[in-house]
């Protein structure tokens, strides 16, 4: 019997490059292998490679200018390159502002400058639908804050930050607003140049184009300290030679993205949206995670109460289905993830998280397959867990539907 | 991610001997559904030959919990309690195919329940289980960020601890003062009262009782009867009682259950 091809529901983790991005990306390994700083003729059409995919990156974010592009090694290094560079810049201000559920890129680079460079993180927490704190947010701002740093989309949840206005609100103090907008690009319409936003990141195999390709939006005028120090490279803002495969890559899966935004957005919602309405009419005691309003288009977390997230994740792999779970290994033991323990998640559900995320590729005979195997796989997990053989759970106590 | 051996795998999709065990003599649990793995070992002993002549298992866990314990039942059966009671971490990991360090939880609370399921035949008190390893308050950015902002109490109680005050001989509880019931008066005293008659329902279809004695210092003193009392479901059902205080109140509070006054 043949193999079906795999049901692949985990797009917030990466996505295949799409092909006319991978078609665009192979001469610049070979015939257009040379340094595009060169100074000979053979630099010529890797160099207007480049000025391509920076003109093609600029109108996926809606920036004013190409030159607020500086291409990175991807989004951990934007991220990064956002933070220390606000502190460089912003001398006599030491205190950051961030959220409990950004993306370790964030939280980790956060943690260590806190340790080893004492300055001050703030990290406002959210409530149970994982939408900022926005009164602790208020009273974290003040005039030592150097930089407020949040996700415009959570990648777990697909919950959305009202960036623009929280941009607005950190200027008000002098503060400068960076956004991880690596979930978001792609996914949503973005227009920075009509908002306040001084910094935004991106990475490239979050919307089909390769890993190893990033960007970094600086807006013009915004003060700046290089990560990277060396060559001239992107007007001296990150030295190194540049990977042009990757970043050709980028440009072209920007093209695509940006060309079929408002057609997909729709039917990948609609599939998303069946896909949820159909767990949680089969599947008692399950809670969707986040927000439902302000969410991602292709984003369902749902936790399933008295079940464990891994366990259905190798059961759904076994079917050809691959998702996420929302846990994470921590020290040995598996815990659920910084995000499904801010959002404070019941604890008969924590552990029981699984991320679905959807595609503009994604069909509704996927959908259907994941519907028809799903429920079977909870309902047998659960019967073999003690609790369930003592009688299914109360609902008051589960914090159910 | 799936970094898991055949044997484990094996084990996970088709787990042997789970389900209830109806003849079970000798029950034993570990773990916690707040933990994300729970597992009740239930066995049949020959009395005569303390022989294991069938083991079953219930639990909740990921793939390597569930494959240590289908790994476990099929260790024990046929054996002596001698011979079981010498069955170690590594004996389990081993029929596996062995498992990662980060992978040693599943069979660590195997070996737990089977201690536990043959001290309860034995009729001995079981010894207290090191303190778990997941209890203490995660230091955590998330749990730095509620501490920052004054939110962050203890732990919601581990299910099993809970379970296991309740059957302590008679712990010396500080009680508040019986003349005042709810010391705590007024909106706070209120507050839990309500939500714990809301409750009772819950723990009076498990075929039992929950009532409020006192609340004094960020402390609810609740007893509980019949069925309850040491069972793995109320101590889940207690956690979710504290989840649910602590929500309304915004503040911590713990729940102590102990003996009427």
């Amino acid at each position: 019997m043949p193999h079906p091809a795999p049901i692949y529901l985990d797009h917030n983790a990466t996505t295949p490059v799409a092909p006319a991005a991978l078609q665009a990306m192979l001469p610049y390994f070979s015939t257009h292998f040379a340094n595009p700083s060169s100074g000979h003729s053979l630099a010529a059409a890797p160099a207007a490679a480049l000025r391509q995919a920076r003109r093609s990156v600029q109108a996926l974010i809606g920036a004013a200018s190409e030159q607020e592009v500086i291409f990175t090694s991807g989004g951990t290094e934007a991220n990064a390159t956002a933070l220390r560079s606000a502190l460089g810049a912003m001398p006599g201000r030491r205190e950051i502002v961030t959220s409990a559920v950004e993306h370790p890129a964030i939280l980790a680079s956060c943690d260590a400058l806190e340790r080893q460079e004492g300055v001050i993180v703030h990290r406002i927490g959210v409530d149970g639908q994982g939408l900022l704190d926005i009164d602790a947010y208020r009273a974290a701002l003040s005039d030592r804050v150097a930089l407020v740093s949040l996700m415009w989309a959570n990648n777990e949840t697909g919950t959305i930050f009202p960036v623009e206005g929280l941009a607005e609100l950190a200027h008000r103090v002098g503060a400068l607003f960076h956004t991880d907008a690596v979930q978001a690009a792609g996914k949503l319409p973005i227009r920075v140049q009509d908002t306040e936003i001084d910094m935004l990141s991106l990475s490239a195999h979050k919307f089909h184009g390769p890993k190893g390709a990033g960007a970094l939006y600086l807006r013009k005028g915004t003060g700046f300290a290089p990560l990277l120090q060396g060559g001239k490279q992107e007007r001296g803002r990150r030295a190194g030679t540049e990977n042009t495969p990757g970043i050709v890559g980028m440009g072209a899966a920007a093209d695509l993205v940006a060309a079929d935004l408002a057609e997909a957005l729709p039917r990948i919602a609609a599939l998303r949206d069946r896909l949820e309405a159909g767990i949680m009419a089969a599947v008692s005691h399950a809670v969707v995670l986040g927000n439902r309003h302000d969410r991602l288009a292709n984003t369902s977390c749902i936790a399933f109460g008295y079940v464990e997230g891994e366990a259905i994740q190798l059961r759904l792999d076994r079917a050809g289905i691959c998702v996420s779970t929302g846990s994470a290994c921590a020290s040995g033991a598996v815990e659920p993830s910084h995000v499904v323990r801010a959002m404070r998640v019941p604890f008969t559900a924590a552990h029981g998280a699984i991320r679905f995320s959807l595609s503009a590729a994604t069909t509704g005979a996927e959908i259907d397959r994941v519907l028809a195997v799903l429920p079977g796989i909870v309902a047998d997990l659960r019967a073999m867990t003690p609790f369930w053989a003592d009688g299914a759970p109360a609902v008051a106590a589960g914090g159910g539907r | 991610m799936l970094d898991y051996g055949e044997k484990v795998r094996d084990h996970f999709f088709n787990p042997r001997n789970a389900g209830a065990l109806a003849g079970a003599n000798a029950v034993g649990e570990a773990g916690s559904l707040q933990g994300g793995d729970a597992l009740r070992l239930m066995l049949q002993i020959d009395p005569a030959s303390e022989r294991i002549e069938a083991a079953r298992f219930l639990a909740l866990g990921g793939g390597s919990a569930i494959a240590s314990f289908s790994a476990l039942t099929e260790l024990v059966i046929g054996q002596s309690l001698a011979t079981a009671q010498r069955l170690s971490e590594g004996d389990i990991a081993e029929a596996l195919g062995g498992l990662p360090p980060e992978r040693m939880r599943g069979p660590a609370l195997g070996r737990q329940a089977l201690t536990a399921a043959i001290a309860a035949f034995r009729g001995e008190a079981v010894a207290e289980p090191p303190a778990p390893r997941r209890a203490p308050p995660p230091a955590t950015i998330a749990y730095a960020a509620r501490l920052a902002r004054g939110e962050a109490g203890p732990p919601a109680a581990h299910p099993l601890l809970a379970a296991r005050r309740l059957t302590a001989p008679a712990a010396p509880v500080p009680l508040a003062p019986a003349s005042a019931p709810i010391a705590d008066a007024g909106e706070t005293g209120a507050a839990i009262a309500r939500i714990i008659e809301e409750m009772r329902p819950v723990f009076q279809r498990d075929g039992g009782d929950i009532e409020l004695l006192a609340v004094d210092a960020g402390q609810v003193f609740v007893h509980l009867s019949g069925a309850c009392a040491g069972c793995m479901m109320a101590g889940h059902t207690l956690s979710g009682l504290q989840a649910r205080i602590i929500a309304t109140l915004g503040r911590p509070m713990r729940i102590i259950p102990t003996g009427k006054a």
